[in-house]
């Protein structure tokens, strides 16, 4: 084997060991650092990489120091260097002395195994430890895991050896190793991918998923919307199901209407107790049906003038807002209307005052204006309960009402309410179909009375029922046993008895009834509302799409003195006073100019370091440096001195020895070196077996006649003289020096005198 | 070259594959990225170091003897060269074993080579079919580590053996029926009957006695023998038509059946040259050759012209030995007795028709 061709045979069998002598001595590191926690990181850094190269100058040692002794011989010699520096270095401050002591351990220790046999199994069970340590390491200490070099080349080097010790034991006895040279293009690659600390993040791929998922539910959901009336079959959606029966539900992500509007979708408030500044998302409750009249606005409007609620004041609890409705997978004769309306306008900006009677299909839109009340807000609340009114409605003029609704909430009345849709107000509402309690049972009678007896106020009473209600267990799997339709107060009666006193469960529209049939057995006229609660997102979008199962059902109450007002008894709905604005006279102005929780979270906070551990940073320090470079000059001053002392101690002792040895010995020394000369001379092996004959065509011509009786006078010499023959001729004074002054004329003349040592 | 999967390891590989994603999933960090990417890259870094392994490995293969003859044994030498840096390791060596029988070593046998070594094997090689064929090593195969699979590459430069059929009497039923060799046999130019001819010449040391025209040499008065007469008997005509198909020269069924066509052509050929009558023959060897046999070296030439393919070299070739068969076929065609041997009826009854 040529000798390019030897150093890459030997170079992946000398990298195996460094590699795991680099796993082992990390392992050791690590282990040290888990016995002992306030070991730093960069202590097991550096003894890692101290170890793996000692073991790498061990190596190289160790080829030089074979030149002189075999492997066991160098393996000691190698440890030599080791030893002194690690001596030299035991005072110092870096940690030298132990990574060079731990380096030479694990060396030693695998020099032990590698010499006293191939078996592969100690090299399987350091392997094996290394990986339960790190391991142990990995799930005991996630967060402070090294993601450095270090980090990487350890797991990557524990992962390709038990990768090839694996695949030591998966194979027979006898079979080849596979080349760890595989093993190591392996590690190249994969210290070319950085390690994420994070987990694998599949939410593009789920995204995209869902992208597709959702193209193709649309194309079925198109086609199915298109085409049902072909078939005759009523379209199905979340909002038209509401007035079914209540009956099981199942849920639906259809997007029914899409919504845009150019507010504020979200409102900040500061938390009462915490005194933190939070962001809410607004919520919109959209009913179906026909476009509510003007009664209910001139009632609001008229309750806050009653109640000489000033512009200010009104700022707390109301807005004006805006929103763009249109219709998607829908299909019904309903106008969807926040509650509120103050105005519907279509496409071209014509009032639209009535249902048109047709029936309204994916893309019909509108624009409404809404006046959102805050009925969290203390402040109305305190007005929705006072129910003493000073005022009448005969005592207001159109002129004043439109005067005090535009001064107090930017209103124009005068062009949403005519003056005869005024004077029909004033004559008064007429409530006696949201009264009608048919069908209601004694025992709901009974509750009704029982959750209201302490109560004064018709708010009150809404407010008591609507608490009452939320206690009930939120379930669309309802399992009822009555039928029941919630388009009249019979079905409702069936709905709500049922859900009150049989199941005990149910969704919106169960509450709903429940909570109609209980005003109006207090004497509170009530309507089932249905259509759609929605909760606009933290983002502000440019379309908002409101699923089906965004479908909902909720009650209204007409509460004396102030007129219709919602409440939501679905215990899986949050509240009013749950998503109140919480607007204070004070904190208005400050409130709305405030930063916000979230952007003060994100002010740096000075982080505790601890002063001792400031080498942790991983800058190196200059006395580290100094010191690296320290042990580096001593390692590679022992390693000369030993190797001088090497060649001068081969040189001595091969003296020495000479100058002992009988006449006889010496001849032969000196016929040895001579053949040593020859062989060098020829630059290529050729079978040697210490006779003439295999050096006859290598011998210089000048000197074939003196070396031709210098081999014989060896020859007689070797196998007459030593083994003690009688009569033997013994080698002669001139012999001597003739042998000797042939074998110093050869060496002056080739120049050989550093090449004999190595013979 | 193709790649085959072991559907054990490949299952087991696949799991360890999705398990390591489900780590990687849960958990981030070094030690699940390091698994997740050495499992990924498990297949494609074997898969370049397959690649550079055969880039870099060279073999050649060799015959001792130029004469190969079917059925008996020859030295064949396999030499392997690695050049590159990585070692080859257990490279399987896929043998044309369904035509020749190796000895000192078995198909799928596998060798490794260290960096820049060179491997010679030496096996003894018998070929099972007559013509022309490749023998030796078909393909070489390299493993990943694990075993999950293989991928196996054609030896770039295959040998290619020309194989000559075996003699033997499998025609003699055949010709024997006919009893031609009483009744058949074309003049020869060189080849001379026992028969007295009309030519006279002078006596020469070793003359057969009764060739002597006494009579003659009386009336000369020296010794005067006759010349025999060149024969001149009925001829024989053996026309060969070997098949066209060049996309199946490898396949073993068709080595099978042009080893059998190729010894029973040889066979006849030599059935007739063994008596020595002379014989024409007419076959391909690249191009329409006709030849007479009537000597010993006529004869292995044209064995040899057989062995070495007896094949066209073009379609129009083939086309018109076919012509050419079809014509001697019909009778009275005036070329003595034709026998016609077809491949593309082998093994029918019409494989060897005699016409007269």
């Amino acid at each position: 084997m040529s000798g390019r061709a030897r150093i890459f045979v030997l170079l992946p069998i000398e990298a195996e060991r460094i590699l795991l002598i680099f796993a082992a001595a990390s392992a050791c590191a690590v282990m040290y650092q888990l016995i002992y926690r306030d070991i730093p990181d960069h202590f097991v850094n550096r003894c890692t990489w101290s170890c793996a190269g000692f073991a790498f100058v061990y190596t190289l040692l160790k080829y030089v120091f074979r030149a002189f002794a075999d492997e066991r011989l160098s393996a000691v010699a190698v440890s030599m260097p080791a030893i002194l520096s690690a001596l030299l270095l035991r005072n110092s401050d870096i940690e030298g002395f132990s990574a060079g002591m731990m380096g030479l351990l694990v060396y030693l220790f695998w020099l032990f195994f590698n010499i006293r046999a191939d078996s592969r199994y100690p090299q399987i069970m350091i392997c094996i430890m290394a990986d339960a340590v790190m391991t142990y390491k990995y799930f005991n200490s996630l967060s402070s895991d090294p993601y450095d070099f270090t980090g990487r080349m350890v797991y990557a080097s524990l992962f390709i050896l038990t990768a090839y010790h694996l695949r030591l034991l998966a194979g027979s006895k006898g079979m080849r190793k596979y080349p760890f040279v595989y093993f190591l293009v392996l590690l190249f690659f994969l210290m070319l991918f950085p390690a994420r600390k994070e987990p694998i993040d599949w939410e593009p791929v789920l995204d995209a998923g869902r992208k597709a998922a959702n193209k193709t539910k649309e194309m079925v959901w198109s086609v199915s919307y298109y085409i049902e009336d072909l078939f005759g079959t009523s379209y199905y959606t979340g909002y038209n199901s509401l007035a079914q029966n209540g009956d099981t539900v199942r849920s639906s992500d259809r997007t029914e209407i899409a919504l845009a509007t150019r507010d504020n979708t979200t409102f900040k408030y500061t938390d009462e107790q915490t005194g933190r500044m939070y962001k809410r998302r607004r919520t919109v409750y959209l009913r179906g049906g026909e476009i509510p009249g003007h009664d209910e606005l001139l009632d609001t409007v008229f309750s806050m003038y009653a109640h000489g609620v000033d512009p200010a004041t009104a700022s707390l609890f109301a807005r004006n807002a805006e929103l763009n409705v249109t219709y998607e997978y829908l299909k019904t004769e309903d106008v969807i209307v926040p509650a509120g309306l103050l105005s519907l306008r279509d496409k071209n900006g014509s009032m639209i005052r009535e249902n048109d009677g047709r029936r309204h299909k994916k893309g019909y839109s509108y624009h409404a204006a809404y006046m959102d009340l805050d009925f969290g807000s203390p402040y109305l609340e305190g007005i929705a309960a006072d129910e003493a009114r000073s005022l009448t409605k005969d005592e207001v003029s159109y002129k004043k009402l439109a005067s005090y609704a535009y001064e107090t909430f930017g209103i124009r009345l005068n062009e949403i309410v005519n003056e005869d849709e005024f004077s029909s107000w004033q004559e008064g509402n007429d409530l006696t179909e949201y009264t009608g309690t048919e069908g209601a049972s004694d025992r709901m009678r009974d509750l009704a009375r029982k959750i209201t007896k302490d109560c004064l106020s018709d708010y009150e009473k809404c407010k008591a029922i609507e608490a009452y209600l939320r206690q009930y267990e939120y379930s669309t799997a309802t399992g009822r046993s009555n039928e029941g339709d919630t388009g009249s107060a019979e079905g409702m009666s069936a709905v709500a008895d049922d859900f009150l006193f049989e199941t005990g469960r149910g969704y919106c529209v169960h509450y709903a009834s429940a909570m109609v049939m209980l005003l109006r057995l207090n004497g509170i006229p009530a309507r089932f509302m249905s259509g759609y609660r929605y909760v606009f997102p933290f983002e502000q979008q440019k379309v908002y799409e409101v699923k089906a199962a965004s479908a909902h059902a909720w009650p209204e109450a007409y509460v004396k003195g102030f007129g219709w007002i919602g409440f939501e008894p679905t215990s899986g709905m949050s509240t009013a006073v749950d998503r109140t604005w919480h607007r204070k006279p004070a904190a208005v102005k400050a409130a709305y100019e405030a930063p916000l929780y979230s952007e003060k979270a994100n002010v740096s906070v000075p982080v505790h370091v601890d002063a001792e551990r400031d080498t942790d940073t991983g800058k190196e320090h200059p006395a580290d440096i100094a010191g690296i470079v320290k042990m580096a000059a001593m390692i590679i001053l022992s390693v000369v001195l030993m190797a001088v002392l090497l060649i001068f101690g081969t040189f001595l002792f091969k003296a020495v020895r000479y100058r002992m040895a009988d006449p006889n010995h010496r001849l032969l020394s000196d016929v040895s070196d001579i053949t040593v000369i020859i062989r060098s001379t020829v630059g290529q092996p050729f079978e040697d077996r210490g006779i003439m004959s295999d050096y006859d065509e290598y011998i210089p011509d000048k000197y074939r006649d003196e070396i031709k009786r210098a081999f014989d006078i060896s020859n007689r010499i070797r196998f007459r003289c030593i083994r003690c023959i009688e009569n033997a001729e013994k080698v002669t004074a001139e012999e001597e020096v003739f042998v000797r002054e042939l074998r110093n004329k050869m060496i002056n003349e080739y120049s050989f005198t550093f090449g004999l040592l190595f013979s | 070259m193709s790649i085959r999967f072991n559907k054990i390891n490949c299952s087991i590989y696949i799991l360890i594959l999705a398990a390591s994603v489900v780590f990687a999933s849960f958990y981030g960090g070094l030690l699940p990225f390091v698994v997740l990417y050495g499992v990924v890259l498990f297949v494609p870094v074997s898969a370049l170091f397959i690649v550079l392994n055969f880039h870099y490995i060279s073999v050649y293969q060799e015959l001792s003897d130029n004469h190969v003859v079917k059925g008996e044994t020859h030295d064949f030498l396999m030499s392997f060269e690695n050049t590159g840096i990585f070692p080859v390791h257990d490279m399987m060596l896929i043998l044309h074993s369904d035509r020749c029988e190796f000895e000192g070593i078995r198909d799928g046998e596998c060798v490794s080579l260290d960096p820049r070594t060179k491997l010679k094997l030496a096996v003894k090689l018998r070929c099972i079919y007559g013509g022309t064929y490749y023998i030796g090593i078909r393909s070489i195969g390299f493993k990943d580590a694990f075993g999950v699979f293989t991928i196996m590459f054609n030896v770039p430069y295959m040998f290619r053996a020309i194989v000559s059929p075996k003699i033997t009497d499998a025609a003699d039923p055949y010709m024997d029926i006919e009893n031609m060799v009483n009744s058949v046999g074309s003049k020869s130019d060189i080849k001379y009957e026992e028969i007295p001819g009309n030519d006279m010449r002078t006596y020469y040391a070793g003359d057969p006695i009764n060739r002597i025209n006494w009579k003659v040499s009386a009336r000369l008065g020296e010794p005067v023998v006759r010349i025999p007469d060149k024969q001149d008997t009925r001829k024989i005509t053996l026309i060969i038509e070997p098949s066209y198909v060049p996309e199946r020269v490898q396949d073993t069924e068709f080595l099978k059946r042009r080893d059998s066509f190729l010894e029973f052509a040889v066979s006849a050929a030599w059935y007739f040259a063994r008596r020595g009558v002379p014989v024409y023959i007419i076959y391909p060897s690249g191009k329409i050759t006709e030849k007479q046999i009537d000597s010993y070296e006529s004869f292995q030439e044209f064995y040899k012209d057989v062995s070495g393919g007896a094949s066209y070299r073009s379609e129009d070739e083939k086309d018109r030995m076919h012509a050419l068969t079809q014509e001697r076929r019909k009778p009275g065609c005036g070329d003595g007795t034709r026998v016609i041997i077809l491949e593309d009826e082998w093994p029918g009854k019409d494989f060897c028709i005699v016409a007269d």
